[in-house]
């Protein structure tokens, strides 16, 4: 089969085609379609483009040894999303290890977590969402990501966190929580000045 | 239609540097090494096996019918 009609299949016949010929051909088009995806998350939750392109290194080696665990249940782009956002943050958890730091606020009991509307989230302007989004932790980011960004099903996020859906809906609910006293932080009181 | 999250990925892909080619370099070398070690056991495990097991004296059993027994001395017609 040649690079064109490789370009044109979807990614798990891509998946199944590499798992049967052991053909790099297709998983150097799997290779083209994430790679700059997955290097672009890696520079925005490691903040080092070294680190990231090391990241994106060994995250494609385990992509590369563990496809025959792809079960096909979901997208494989989720799955690719999953494997990138775990690693990354098993990253910085090393790193915050070595460095001892615990500057992590601590977390509101559930019941004082205010609801935060989807669309009170999406109606923040980009370039203000990534400043928000820098100054959160890494955890929160990811999950918000995951849900609004890759626009995974709370079931799909819970399989790629090993959590329970219930826990997956709390996490998002803190998070939103949080991403808006962070935008409250760093904007609102700017914008009651003017 | 693309939310905001999704249009600030789209501008950090544009914004961000493409991942260094060592990176593609590097997945190819490893690929064929992987392939390479895969080959080595498919080609020598089983002849491995073989060996350990006519060492320990197993293998194929020999005819020992009296037609097919070997003459007890060279010259000798059976």
């Amino acid at each position: 089969m040649s690079d064109q009609n490789a370009g044109n299949l979807a990614d798990e016949a891509l998946v199944s085609l590499y798992l049967e010929s052991q053909s790099s051909l297709y998983f150097d088009e799997l290779y083209r379609r994430y790679a700059a995806k997955i290097y672009g998350k890696c520079i925005s939750l490691l903040r080092n483009e070294a680190a990231a392109a090391d990241a994106t290194q060994d995250i494609f080696m385990k992509l590369l040894l563990n496809l025959s665990r792809f079960s096909g249940q979901s997208k494989f782009s989720t799955w690719v999303y999953s494997i990138t956002y775990n690693f990354c943050i098993d990253v910085i958890r090393k790193q915050k290890k070595r460095q001892m730091q615990s500057s992590a606020p601590e977390d509101l009991p559930d019941e004082e977590v205010q609801e935060i509307s989807d669309a009170e989230l999406l109606e923040i302007k980009v370039n203000r969402l990534k400043m928000v989004l820098d100054e959160m932790n890494p955890n929160d980011k990811v999950i918000l990501l995951m849900k609004y960004q890759d626009g995974m099903t709370i079931a799909d996020i819970a399989e790629g966190m090993a959590l329970t859906e219930s826990a997956v809906k709390m996490r998002i609910k803190r998070s939103k929580h949080k991403c808006k006293a962070i935008y409250d932080k760093l904007f609102k009181t700017r914008s009651d000045e003017e | 239609m693309r939310n905001n999250f999704q249009r600030l990925q789209e501008e950090e892909l544009n914004d961000y540097p493409q991942p260094p080619a060592r990176i593609k370099e590097d997945i190819n070398h490893s690929q064929n090494m992987f392939q390479l070690v895969g080959n080595v056991i498919d080609l020598f495990i089983p002849k491995l096996f073989q060996m350990l097991a006519s060492i320990l004296g197993g293998g194929s059993k020999i005819d020992q019918t009296p037609e097919n027994k070997p003459p007890r001395y060279p010259n000798m017609e059976s």
